[in-house]
């Protein structure tokens, strides 16, 4: 972080300063090429297109683990190996809001804190449905448990993409340039997202309707939601660090 | 390491303009007034509705500890759902910290140590604890033989 903060400075040389915008593109770009990868697993894995059921019976699971092992193992193979590749992503986003004119940079400390945590919890998810798949002959009543475990790890915790993206929509209120670093739409945007995926938490405590974790508001939205952001944001931080760029080169 | 301090007075130096600066402290005050307003929630949650605090003794038999789950069953699913939904602010305080920490006349590696460590503790901490209690009530007649 501190390699950023004296690259932006103007007395910095040139290479260290054109250095400082090539490794913010290569993090941005790693986006579409393991979101690719990832909507791949996401369509390959069999218990997503529909959602299995919370209501399903033990002997219903073992069997869902028994006819699909294959094709499970290998879909969270792909999502074990590429979703922290999200990760670099937020970084640049923590790269773009210490260039913010905001009175500290607690909001980037707190982003990026939140943004590793975060990225944790889907490998919990994968590790279960991996491990249920592992040895599909298992008890049912444990495949039930595992499979459980799995989708709660999945759907529920949404509390650290909701404080990342408070995080970000404040600083972006509180962004004193002139010319800020991302547009207030963002904001809104941020805080639009994680109202639509905080009803993710409540299939915690139902089996069924639209709040189950296979119901319109766990499932659809909160997926959907989640890659139109990661959509929007790739664009709007690629604006940004353009904006640096020429920022940059006016200075240099 | 001064430019964490004062970040939008350094900028000017930068050729970046700046609106008129407000509350200079604002984004701190934000993050310290989520430690008071957190932790009384995470307080709620495992001493009121999860049952956690004081802990249910280890030497509970199989069929006490059933009758834990199942007696307190919903309270807990609203418990961890609440968790769920505001663990994350527990990082605003680790950001307050990190900047705090930062303005010490030491190396920030003490620093960097914190927050790495703070950001891995949240989960097998808390909500790891919660996720299995969760995974416990979500089928209070799951077979326990």
């Amino acid at each position: 972080m501190e390699g950023t903060l004296h690259a932006t400075a103007a007395n910095a040389p040139r290479a260290e300063r054109s250095m400082n915008i090539t490794d913010q593109r290569i993090c941005l770009w790693l986006v579409p090429g393991f979101g690719a990868l990832l909507v791949l697993a996401f369509c390959m894995f069999p218990g997503f297109f529909p959602p299995l059921s919370p209501t399903l019976t033990a002997d219903e699971v073992a069997d869902f683990y028994r006819n699909n092992f294959a094709q499970i193992r290998a879909s969270m193979l792909i999502f074990n190996l590429c979703e922290v590749t999200f990760i670099p992503f937020y970084m640049v986003i923590v790269v773009q809001m210490q260039r913010m004119a905001t009175p500290s940079r607690a909001f980037a400390y707190s982003y990026l804190s939140a943004a590793a945590s975060g990225a944790t919890l889907f490998a919990l998810a994968d590790l279960a449905w991996l491990i249920a798949a592992f040895r599909p002959e298992r008890d049912p009543e444990l495949l039930l448990l595992l499979n459980d475990l799995a989708w709660m790890a999945f759907i529920t915790p949404v509390g650290f993409i909701i404080a990342q993206n408070f995080c970000l929509a404040l600083a972006i209120y509180m962004d004193a340039r002139t010319k800020p670093v991302f547009p207030r739409w963002v904001g809104h945007f941020n805080i639009v997202i994680a109202l639509l995926m905080a009803p993710g938490a409540f299939a915690l405590m139902n089996q069924t309707g639209a709040l189950a974790w296979d119901g319109f508001w766990s499932f659809w939205v909160r997926s959907g939601a989640f890659g139109s952001y990661i959509a929007v944001m790739f664009f709007v931080v690629r604006a940004a660090i353009n904006q640096q760029d020429r920022e940059q080169g006016a200075t240099a | 390491m001064s430019n964490t301090l004062s970040a939008g007075a350094s900028r000017s130096d930068t050729g970046v303009e700046t609106k008129v600066a407000r509350d200079k402290k604002l984004d701190q005050w934000i993050c310290w007034w989520s430690l008071p307003i957190f932790y009384h929630l995470f307080g709620f949650i495992f001493v009121y509705l999860g049952r956690l605090m004081p802990p249910p003794a280890p030497g509970l038999t199989q069929a006490q500890i059933v009758e834990f789950i199942q007696q307190n069953s919903s309270k807990m699913q609203l418990a961890w759902v609440l968790l769920s939904l505001s663990l994350g602010f527990a990082s605003l305080s680790s950001g307050l910290i990190i900047v705090q920490m930062k303005r010490m006349t030491v190396s920030p590696v003490l620093a960097y140590a914190y927050m790495a460590a703070l950001s891995v503790a949240a989960l097998p901490g808390c909500l790891f604890c919660g996720l299995m209690f969760a995974l416990a009530a979500f089928r209070p007649g799951r077979s326990h033989t």
